[in-house]
């Protein structure tokens, strides 16, 4: 049965006394990584002007979706963000998916959810202090009025944690539900044969659901909010960009 | 006496929450398929936005979500 205190990531190397460790989640996302990487490379290695194989093909069509979805967010500054933005699309994807190989998703851990999001925290700052400048950023913080500032404060502060624990919870939440099921389903069947077969068969919606359609969700979420709010915190250092997307 | 008290909590929180989150996401979905009758072709624009204000709505289920784990922890 599942137990509370048993529900974090297990710990799997530890060095030493055991307060330096590796859990499952960095493993995985470790391991994710570097697959990822070695893809990447893989798929851009001797482009040709004219694309003549599969290989250059595909990456193409990966990255202009990328492109144009920063676009449709970002406006002219859309080159810039556009390859972070598509590289955590494919990390938190892939690596909310895992439970469909039987691995315990990696952003079901709140440490991972809660480092992706800091990362999108800091990008919207040092972003909002890159483009717009120490005098403009501390402007933009005061709009519309200066009584406001504690509020905009709170509000930067709030999104890290918002985005982070919303990610964690839906991946999580799915994680015990499909976790409860194939227990279910494992005591159904011990009725009819000494084999749990139904463990395997039943639990396929369950995994489409939440392996497949749940991360996808949660993915577009989680970039689309990071484009939402950096556009917010960049706008103004281009007033052409802020009437074409309408300050959205 | 508290173990009980705790397990309550933990009921009430999730679904207290389930209410409102409930009654918002009915409103919001209704107001979208009206305005897809209406105006058909900017059905996938719609659609898009509804899932993301869903999902929205859906955080503060997702956060009570986590404070009754937290709480069925202390059980």
């Amino acid at each position: 049965m599942i137990h509370v205190d048993e529900l974090g990531a297990r710990v799997i190397v530890a060095f030493g006394d055991g307060s330096v460790f590796l859990s499952e989640s960095i493993l995985w996302g470790f391991i994710l990584a570097a697959i990822l990487a070695a893809l990447g490379i893989w798929m851009g290695h001797g482009l040709e002007t004219v694309p003549t194989t599969k290989r250059q093909i595909a990456a193409e069509l990966i990255v202009g979706k990328i492109y144009d979805y920063a676009k449709q967010n970002l406006g002219n500054k859309a080159e810039t963000f556009a390859p972070y933005m598509g590289t955590i699309f494919i990390y938190i994807l892939l690596g909310s998916s895992l439970g469909l190989l039987g691995l315990r998703p990696i952003t079901a851990d709140v440490n991972v959810t809660f480092s992706l999001s800091l990362l999108t925290f800091l990008l919207i700052q040092i972003s909002g202090f890159r483009y717009l400048g120490v005098k403009g950023k501390l402007k933009h913080m005061c709009e519309p009025y200066p009584f406001m500032l504690p509020l905009n404060i709170l509000e930067d502060c709030t999104l890290p944690i918002s985005l982070a624990l919303r990610l964690f919870g839906n991946i999580f939440g799915g994680m015990i539900v499909v976790e409860l099921w194939m227990y279910f389903m494992e005591w159904l069947s011990a009725f009819v044969s000494s084999v749990p077969f139904m463990r395997a068969v039943f639990v396929l919606p369950l995994n489409a659901f939440f392996d497949i359609f749940e991360p996808v969700i949660q993915t577009y979420i989680f970039v689309t909010l990071t484009m939402v709010f950096l556009s917010k915190g960049i706008a103004g250092a281009d007033k052409n960009h802020e009437a074409k997307t309408g300050g959205k | 006496m508290t173990t009980g008290i705790i397990a309550i909590a933990a009921g009430l929180a999730i679904g207290l929450a389930a209410i409102g989150i409930a009654i918002g996401q009915g409103i919001l979905a209704s107001k979208a398929m009206e305005s897809m009758g209406k105006q058909p072709e900017a059905m996938s624009g719609i659609r898009a936005s509804m899932i993301i204000a869903m999902a929205i709505m859906e955080t503060i289920g997702v956060l009570t979500f986590v404070i009754a784990i937290v709480l069925a922890g202390k059980i």
